[in-house]
């Protein structure tokens, strides 16, 4: 079974990428760095920091916190590797480092969904939930966006990494610190609960 | 059911390997095996053309909000602050 523990403290984990392999830089280097590969990921930074939050205000802050963090650790990012997906890792870190503590999630529904995952004692890969796509395909973009977000952290983050923002399961194994396995059995259950809950909406709303 | 053995399981190998298979991360074996299942076995194609939908639906319907430019403006201001200190 796997257990993630996330209240455990994170290491400052940023500047541990590359097993502490720095780099060096002068300051017109950290710059261009920082103005060619760091800014042009902010798009997407600030939406996934959104879909995390809920909050504008708490979205921008998280975001302008990871990006001093990025330009303070830039030592550790070596230039012209995967900026995008070592600018998520921070952000993710600092959301459950800083963020969460202070917001009112988890819900009670989110632990125990969470909960009964971590405790199956395998998750069947095989077990799938169907969707009346026809009816799904009728609703609004709200309706989904709800169904996403009452999804449990764990469970949206691996959705809008993989189906909004296409990173690998590499790298979104790099960006969550968790094997390669558990990223591939988290989001089958994610989608699985994903479609659970479309189907509720579906039906709680006279869609079928 | 059971006397239908084989095709059960090859129908949970592509259950197994469907979300690989969409996610890009199947090897070049395990995407032949899809593609060889889907073209004998019609429940399973549905259900690939229907997870398919269901990606293209997350694309589409969950909304991109636009980064606030004051946003962009407080972290160049904070990061030139850091470059040369006041």
């Amino acid at each position: 079974m796997e257990v993630i523990d996330t209240t455990r403290p994170l290491i400052d984990g940023e500047e541990e990428e590359n097993i502490g392999r720095k780099y060096t830089y002068t300051e017109p280097e950290k710059l261009r760095i920082f103005g060619n590969e760091f800014m042009p990921h902010i798009d997407s930074m600030y939406n996934f920091a959104y879909r995390l939050t809920f909050d504008e205000d708490d979205a921008k802050d998280l975001v302008q916190d990871t990006y001093l963090k990025a330009y303070r650790f830039v030592s550790s990012f070596q230039q012209g590797t995967n900026a995008k997906a070592w600018l998520y890792r921070i952000l993710k870190n600092s959301f459950i480092n800083d963020f969460r503590k202070k917001s009112k999630q988890p819900s009670k529904v989110d632990y125990q969904e969470v909960e009964n995952y971590y405790n199956s004692e395998e998750v069947d890969n095989n077990k799938t939930v169907d969707l009346r796509i026809d009816t799904v395909k009728d609703m609004i973009g709200d309706e989904v966006t709800n169904a996403l977000n009452s999804l449990a952290i764990d469970f949206r983050t691996v959705i809008i990494l993989c189906d909004l923002e296409g990173f690998t399961y590499e790298e979104m194994a790099k960006i969550l610190d968790i094997p390669i396995g558990t990223v591939r059995s988290r989001l089958h259950r994610a989608r699985n609960l994903l479609k659970e809950r479309l189907n509720n909406y579906a039906a709680t709303m006279g869609y079928n | 059911m059971k006397k239908k053995n084989d095709e059960q399981s090859e129908c949970e190998k592509f259950l197994g390997l469907v979300q690989l298979f969409l996610d890009d991360e199947a090897s070049s074996s395990q995407a032949s095996y899809i593609n060889d299942h889907i073209d004998k076995c019609a429940p399973c194609l549905k259900h690939l053309s229907v997870e398919k939908e269901l990606r293209e639906l997350i694309k589409q319907k969950i909304e991109r909000k636009e980064v606030p430019q004051e946003l962009i403006q407080a972290i160049e201001t904070k990061i030139k602050a850091l470059v040369s200190p006041a």
